[in-house]
């Protein structure tokens, strides 16, 4: 009876809202929605269009923390987020914040599940409870002892949302809450996320660039476009145009893409799919609608072999051999054990894996940051254990997940000599690698701006016109795509490509898997300090158990192309592009 | 981090926190009122009684170390201004630095500041003791206490909730900007800034700012969402927080009172009531005991007249009579030169050591 009540009366509802930042541009525009019970929000976006402000807007971190000009009306739980005490609102609506790392509040994951709902004086024994099952359903139980900084970025994030979770809200907010996680690990809080809208009858409203597990979940999508809503409605009605979403920079599902395009080129395909109930979403979704059209002739398949990656030359840029680290720490970490890897001149090879399976600690080997405990690490054939850092530098560029970490001097061209300055270039030469790395990250008219004042996709460019400026032989991406949006993460990994057509070496670390199939070469799969895997992205995406076993997961094309081989589909395709072509209307 | 808490099931680790903070007050309590040189001995029990916590705790020697390491400089420095300035106790002279004396109205010396004195060594030793008794607690308090008990505790003694999220924020941001700053000094290193490479005056110059700078403004963006998330859970909504740890007193807690408050009234008795001193003369009982043994078996052995001719022999060297000259006076006598020269020895091992690390090569 109650919740036929509540299903009348919308949980969250916001109406006409308009906000300007105090001494800032004007954030929100005229926006509107409602959330019911249960259901849960996607809201989509680029970044900078407003989506971290409106999630402010319901939990009254505006106007308490960051204050503002605001117009039209919010009702969360019947209460107005302008008029309530925050604390008041906070036992309504939870809010799991972007960054996992800033919002650890207290020294222990334990003490963190226990944080909110002690302020809140719940009884004990109903905290431990709440404690025990948030920890279980996040996947983090037995780790309660852990300190934060022994934790990888993605248990902080399970930790975040389970430490959400122990408030017991009503509304759930989440800021981009996988951002750092590993597909498997993605689909698994998004699963706990579907699980809790349905049997614990929570509102959950979340913003992601993830779009494939949007469109798998959500119950209502919510596009913003600077600051006003773009579209609104369910993820198949949004979906579906997704030319607009293109235009917005988020990008539809892979499968949905190829459909989109599929309905263009082929009369009738579009009746076809409205037949089942409209574009598909899923890969399974997406299989069965081809299969029936296949079976019953509609299209048909006539091969078209993807484009072989460029011929690699025989010059070996990097090489590790047996090398095996162990961080010297109180109780010690082996990091590496025994890998070798070969990256010759002109490949663009991803290391891909699961938080903590040693990618990272493999970059910083070759950067001469660490030095293995076993075996030999060379760059362009020297031992980096003989060599400066400072000289390393000069052969490789690494561009930061967190550009944050580099910046630091009072206008972007400044930021940029500085490296140049430490190779001890004349100045007619820091000039114009200046102005030519400018011009290549497309950043030349922000030149005299405080990097600090960009935004994040702005300033990682920064970062990166700083390492592309000292012209190194190789490049090193890590996690390009860390909150990053549609278009910024693509941004970075074109410049990646332009370098690599000039004779350069791109090596990247990601775990996006739609990212690495469309740009890289060659994959390294690494999991608990081990290479698994390593070969070109078609081989290895057709290794279920390495896969699994580094908790990755084929993009949704790859996926489908493995799903369609009796049709002839010999290859693991990986874009969209290269499916499409593979496609011709039957029955000629 | 040197101090942090790392669980060991010892009686220790299970003890209240509020015990550990007696402790560490009354350490505090007793330093203060340890201001005669008598006091060493006083001073010393006390630290021996804080060893056994060590032990009872298991904490590891190597913080103790740390901390002894980072007070080195303090400890010479007190050694040698004490020296040269406390002029109560024995006034013999080991050394005279320079000559610096104080007349009186009647052309008469004074007091002379450029020597060091047996009283003002053993001041400073009085001073470098009071420092160690009050420091060697700290790591008993920090390193067997997790930052949970420790702010229970707190809350039970009525300390305002906001000022231990204060504390407790301090504690989480300590490790934080140590891997803040150590994740700068790497990513500028790939920038070719080369910190380690760079001299002291380099390093003065123009070095920090590229480490400070992202540092600081990367702390205070970490500060503004820290805002956002305790505000967004509810942070101060009440003052009666619960309080998830169970903080009852155990037997083991009056116990460890008791030993503590003990040996404490122990203290005051043997600084206030005992008025022989006893606790002074057994050190310098031992003390002489251990000196005359020593000077006696020199003496047999004949150690010392090979040390004197050893003495007279570096002295008679070109460049270490020239130092040697200098300190071979007053209690030095006749040792002097082999001080000298082991300082210099010492020097140059340690210059050896500097340019023989493994010089890295700059690549092509």
């Amino acid at each position: 009876m109650e919740s036929a009540i509540m299903n009348e009366t919308p949980t969250v509802k916001v109406d006409n809202v308009t906000f300007t930042y105090e001494r800032g541009p004007l954030a929100l525009q005229e926006i509107s929605f409602e959330v019911k019970k249960g259901e849960i929000l996607g809201i989509l976006g680029a970044n900078g269009v407003g989506k971290t402000t409106l999630c402010f807007h319901l939990n009254g971190i505006i106007p308490t923390v960051y204050t503002g000009v605001e117009k039209g009306s919010i009702s969360l739980c019947g209460l107005d987020p302008w008029e309530t005490p925050i604390i008041q609102l906070a036992s309504k609506a939870s809010m799991v914040l972007q960054d996992p790392e800033s919002q650890f509040t207290t020294t222990n994951v334990e003490s963190e599940l226990f944080f909110g709902p002690a302020n809140l004086a719940v009884d004990r024994d109903e905290i431990l409870r709440r404690a025990a099952w948030a920890a279980k359903v996040c996947g983090i139980d037995g780790l309660e002892e852990r300190k934060p900084k022994e934790l990888s970025g993605g248990q902080k994030q399970r930790v975040a949302l389970a430490a959400g979770l122990t408030m017991l809200p009503e509304v759930l907010i989440l800021d981009e809450p996988t951002s750092q996680l590993d597909p498997i690990g993605t689909t698994e809080v998004f699963d706990v996320i579907k699980q809790l809208a349905n049997t614990e009858n929570m509102t959950i409203i979340i913003t992601s660039h993830k779009t494939d597990e949007i469109a798998r979940l959500a119950s209502k999508v919510l596009v913003l476009s600077e600051g006003s809503v773009k579209a609104l409605g369910t993820p198949r009605e949004i979906f579906s145009q997704t030319e607009l979403l293109e235009s917005v920079g988020v990008n539809p599902p892979a499968v949905t893409v190829l459909a989109a395009r599929m309905a263009k080129k082929f009369p009738g395909f579009q009746e076809r799919c409205d037949r089942i109930g409209g574009i598909p979403l899923t890969v399974d979704e997406a299989y069965l609608l081809l299969k029936d059209l296949l079976d019953e002739g509609f299209l048909q398949v006539e091969w078209k072999e993807p484009p072989a990656p460029p011929p690699v030359s025989d010059e070996i840029m990097l090489e590790s051999e047996n090398v095996t680290f162990v961080y010297p720490t109180r109780v010690p970490v082996t990091a590496l054990r025994d890998v070798n890897l070969t990256i010759h001149q002109g490949e663009i090879v991803a290391i891909v894996g699961q938080n903590g399976s040693g990618k990272t600690t493999l970059v910083k080997l070759f950067l001469g940051l660490l030095e293995a405990t076993q075996g030999v690490t060379k760059v362009e054939g020297e031992d980096v254990a003989e060599l400066t850092t400072g000289s390393i530098a000069k052969s490789i560029a690494l561009i930061l997940q967190n550009p944050d970490y580099q910046l630091f001097c009072i206008s972007v061209e400044k930021e940029i000599e500085f490296g140049l300055r430490n190779l001890g270039l004349p100045e007619d030469e820091i000039a114009r690698r200046v102005e030519q790395s400018l011009e290549e990250v497309d950043l030349e008219v922000l030149r005299d701006i405080f990097p600090f004042r960009l935004s994040f996709g702005d300033r990682r460019k920064v970062a990166a016109a700083a390492g592309i400026a000292m012209d190194p032989e190789i490049l090193i991406l890590d996690e390009p795509t860390t909150a990053q949006d549609y278009r910024g993460r693509h941004v970075l990994c074109q410049i990646a490509t332009r370098m690599r057509e000039k004779g350069k070496t791109i090596v990247m670390i990601s775990h996006d898997m739609d990212l690495v199939a469309q740009y890289a070469d060659r994959l390294v799969v690494m999991a608990e300090g081990r290479i698994l895997a390593d070969g070109p992205k078609r081989e290895i995406f057709g290794m279920h158990e390495v896969m699994d076993k580094a908790f990755m997961k084929p993009p949704q094309i790859t996926q489908l192309s493995q799903k369609l081989e009796s049709y002839g589909i010999k290859k693991n395709l990986v874009t969209v592009d290269e499916m499409f072509a593979c496609f011709k209307t039957g029955g000629a | 981090m040197a101090f942090e808490y790392v669980k060991k099931d010892t009686p220790l680790d299970r003890m209240s926190p509020l015990v550990k903070l007696l402790l560490m007050s009354l350490a505090l309590i007793l330093v203060i009122q340890c201001t005669k040189i008598e006091h060493i001995s006083i001073l010393l029990i006390w630290i021996i009684f804080g060893s056994l916590w060590w032990l009872v705790g298991k904490v590891e020697l190597s913080s103790l170390g740390f901390i002894l390491k980072l007070l080195s400089m303090l400890f010479v420095f007190l050694f040698v201004v004490q020296g040269l300035t406390y002029r109560f106790g024995d006034t013999t002279v080991i050394l005279q630095l320079i000559n610096f004396p104080f007349f009186d109205d009647h052309g008469n010396v004074v007091v002379n500041y450029g020597e060091v004195t047996v009283g003002g060594m053993m001041y400073g030793l009085l001073v470098m003791l009071r420092v160690i008794a009050v420091v060697s607690v700290i790591p008993i308090f920090t390193m067997t206490s997790p930052m949970t008990k420790i702010s229970g505790a707190l809350t039970k003694i009525h300390v305002p909730p906001k000022i231990i999220f204060m504390f407790i924020t301090a504690m989480r941001f300590v490790p934080l900007v140590q891997e803040s700053m150590d994740a700068i000094i790497e990513a500028q290193k790939t920038r070719g800034f080369d910190i380690d490479a760079a001299n002291m005056y380099q390093k003065f110059r123009r070095a920090y700012v590229p480490i400070i700078t992202p540092l600081l403004l990367l702390m205070f963006r970490r500060a503004m969402d820290l805002e956002v998330a305790i505000n967004a859970r509810a942070f101060g909504a009440r003052e009666d927080i619960t309080n998830m740890e169970d903080l009852s007193f155990k037997a083991r807690d009056y116990l460890g009172i008791i030993i503590i408050v003990g040996i404490f009234s122990l203290m005051m008795y043997l600084m206030y009531f005992e008025t022989t001193s006893i606790t002074w003369r057994y050190l310098s009982i031992i003390v002489s005991t251990i000196l005359t043994v020593m000077n006696g078996f020199i003496v047999t052995t004949g150690l010392d007249v090979i040390l004197q001719n050893l003495n007279q022999f570096l002295l008679s060297l070109p460049v270490l009579n020239w130092i040697g000259g200098f300190l071979n006076q007053n209690l030095l006598l006749g040792y002097g030169a082999i001080i000298a020269a082991l300082l210099i020895v010492y020097v140059v091992y340690k210059l050896i050591r500097r340019t023989t690390r493994k010089k890295k090569r700059v690549k092509r």
